[in-house]
């Protein structure tokens, strides 16, 4: 068959005979500064990393893309993007409303599948353990005493008194353990008798076949210890019992783990910069609106009770002012159809002029964060003062962030930060530093392990 | 000089000098597998500092055009990948066109190739990787099969329903070749291929 020419022949021959994009000297080149690069001592790399750990991320350049920019480029991409920042911010928002108001889950609560532990904040000699039980559709509040006395060889025997508490539970566990506590206070358990040290006595023995409570082994317990001296005795221990603070599970020391905490938090803020006139901008130059503006994201380790140190990065934009002094052809000018082109070599120039450019696109920047946390303020609470400062870089240079403010312990694992921020880029363009400050204020909600 | 200063300026000689008789057709497939020149500048840097990393591991000099060629395919399968992903977000402040011209200012049918370029970005990955290779960097089939790791009679068929997809979205009327097409001859290559596809 005679071959025919085409329009796709036509574009193909005009590829194939395309200039390529980039030279094969320019490569040779930039290969050799890679290899260049790749002989830098280990001093250079950390000075290179130190000063612009983010500099020319985006760049097209090759001895840009070092190792390090990777990992950076990944968690950069992270926070840009909506789907992953929304789902965090919403997991922490359920969270913290399921953790604010518990009655929300409270048959979850007293479900098989939840339990609710807490140890003593001091040492007790007397505790007491409720469990809920299951009976057909009627649920009890188990109750047992336990009482810890020292024998005479030095052994730890325990006397149980085990009493089984018909309390309906439709009311709050609160008023539960009060009416278990009552009830129980009203019993002798000190007259009980005692076999090889260890006795258990049921001061009223379940009555069979009707509604025997479920064994506590698969029940979820609730577990209240007096903050009580270790002579205490009898009733009084589970009466106190009853109002026994609930604290947290927390060791003196934290476990690495304990010590981390993820931070995010969402900004309204204003440029300080004054902005060009717009007698000197084209009509179209609109500032870059991208979603999820002034956000951050921030993992902080608390090296002890008020020093916190951590790692956070977000998108902000900075107003970015530019001037580029151009050259257009006549044509090119006229027509307006590639007005912003640069004129092609070998062209006579015949028109130049500077021209203008303003907008605050969303930059990325990261940081080295450092926390002082002042004592706890025993109002609303628990308010927690706290003052921030971040260095860092970012797309357009060194980023300092300062950041004053106070943290509402909220529940045990979640906070709220409210406070002002302070923010400041030094950037380098057109061979001129500059200094772009912004104001805002921040709320951000904070998850401790 | 020390020794690790000659095996880098060795193994840098060694890599140029197998690169250069082959760059410029990289540079087009970069080109054609991106949707700016900017991306394929970047395609093509990213490809070269990845060979040049791992060039101890090329066997022989004669297979180094079809490595350079998929570690540059996996290259930019991975950023398209991670480009979905992440829905980046990321402007283009240049005029492509302008730049092309700036490049080329000899010809006005090289700012057409602009059209193709983007008419290329609708195809599925494998086919636009195989019809590139084929017609516009010229590897043969058969290595365009050891690359893609496919049968050549898929390779075949991935060039011919590229050419015709690109032919519906160019509004090419020549569509004679539509209902059976027996010669798939690339200009660049030196063998010629016949293939039959039959039209149901």
């Amino acid at each position: 068959m005679k071959k025919r020419i085409s329009k796709l022949d036509d574009l193909v021959h005009a590829a194939r005979n395309e200039a390529p994009v980039v030279s094969f000297e320019e490569t040779a080149r930039q290969l050799k500064a890679l290899a260049e690069k790749r002989r830098k001592p280990l001093w250079m790399w950390l000075a290179d990393a130190w000063a612009f750990p983010l500099r020319k991320l985006r760049g097209s350049q090759m001895p840009d893309r070092t190792w390090f920019a990777q990992p950076l480029t990944l968690v950069q991409e992270i926070i840009a993007n909506g789907t992953v920042v929304r789902g965090f911010a919403g997991v922490c928002a359920v969270a913290f409303v399921l953790s604010a108001f518990p009655s929300l889950i409270q048959d979850a609560y007293f479900a098989e599948r939840y339990a609710f532990s807490t140890s003593p904040k001091h040492q007790s000699s007397n505790d007491a353990t409720l469990t809920v039980a299951r009976a057909k559709n009627e649920r009890r509040l188990h109750a047992t005493k336990r009482t810890n006395t020292t024998s005479a060889e030095g052994q730890a025997p325990v006397q149980t008194s085990s009493q089984p508490v018909v309390a309906a539970l439709n009311s709050d566990v609160a008023t539960a353990v009060a009416i278990a506590a009552e009830t129980i206070s009203q019993q002798d358990l000190s007259s009980q008798a005692h076999e090889n040290g260890t006795a258990t006595v049921l001061l009223q023995q379940e009555p069979s076949g009707n509604g025997a409570i479920t064994p506590p082994a698969k029940t979820p317990s609730i577990l209240y210890r007096t903050p009580e001296s270790a002579s205490a005795q009898g009733s009084s221990a589970l009466a106190s019992a009853a109002q026994t603070e609930r604290v947290p599970q927390m060791s003196e020391e934290p476990t690495l783990w304990q010590r981390v905490s993820l931070e995010a938090r969402m900004a309204a803020r204003a440029d300080l910069a004054s902005p060009l006139p717009s007698s000197i901008l084209p009509a179209t130059d609109a500032p870059v609106q991208t979603p999820l503006q002034n956000i951050a994201l921030g993992m902080y380790f608390a090296l002890t009770e008020h020093h916190t140190v951590g790692i956070e990065g977000g998108n902000e934009p900075f107003l970015t002012a530019v001037r580029f002094n151009s050259t257009f052809t006549t044509a090119a000018t006229d027509t307006g159809s590639v007005s912003t082109s640069i004129l092609p070599s070998g062209t006579t120039p015949t028109v130049q002029r500077d021209e203008y450019r303003q907008g605050s696109t969303n930059r990325t920047w990261f940081g080295a964060a450092y926390q002082y946390n002042a004592d706890v303020w025993d109002v609303l609470g628990g308010v927690q003062p706290l003052a921030r400062l971040t260095l860092g870089g970012g797309e357009m240079g060194a980023v300092g962030r300062t950041l004053v403010g106070a943290r509402f312990m909220a529940k045990e694992h979640f906070s709220l930060m409210l406070a002002g921020e302070g923010a400041a880029v030094a950037s380098q363009l057109q061979g001129a530093w500059n200094l772009t400050p912004r104001l805002g204020v921040t709320l951000g909600l904070s998850v401790k392990f | 000089m020390s020794q690790t200063d000659n095996d880098i300026l060795q193994k840098q000689e060694r890599f140029l000098r197998l690169l250069k008789p082959n760059h410029d057709s990289l540079a087009r497939f970069a080109r054609a597998m991106t949707k700016s020149s900017e991306e394929a500048r970047d395609l093509v840097s990213d490809t070269v500092e990845q060979a040049f990393k791992h060039l101890d591991s090329l066997k022989s000099d004669e297979a180094f055009l079809s490595w350079l060629f998929t570690i540059a395919s996996r290259i930019e399968k991975r950023r398209r990948w991670r480009e979905r992903i992440f829905e980046r977000f990321d402007p283009i402040l240049h005029d492509e066109a302008a730049e092309t011209i700036a490049r080329n200012p000899d010809t006005d049918a090289l700012y057409d190739t602009q059209i193709l370029y983007d008419a290329l970005q609708k195809l599925p990955f494998k086919q636009r990787e195989a019809f590139t290779l084929f017609e516009i960097s010229g590897f043969s089939l058969q290595e365009i099969q050891e690359m893609q790791g496919d049968s050549l009679s898929a390779v075949k068929m991935r060039v011919v329903r590229a050419r015709e997809a690109l032919r519906t979205m160019l509004g090419d009327t020549h569509t004679q070749e539509r209902a059976t097409i027996h010669h798939l001859t690339n200009p660049a290559a030196t063998n010629q291929i016949s293939i039959s596809k039959d039209k149901g």
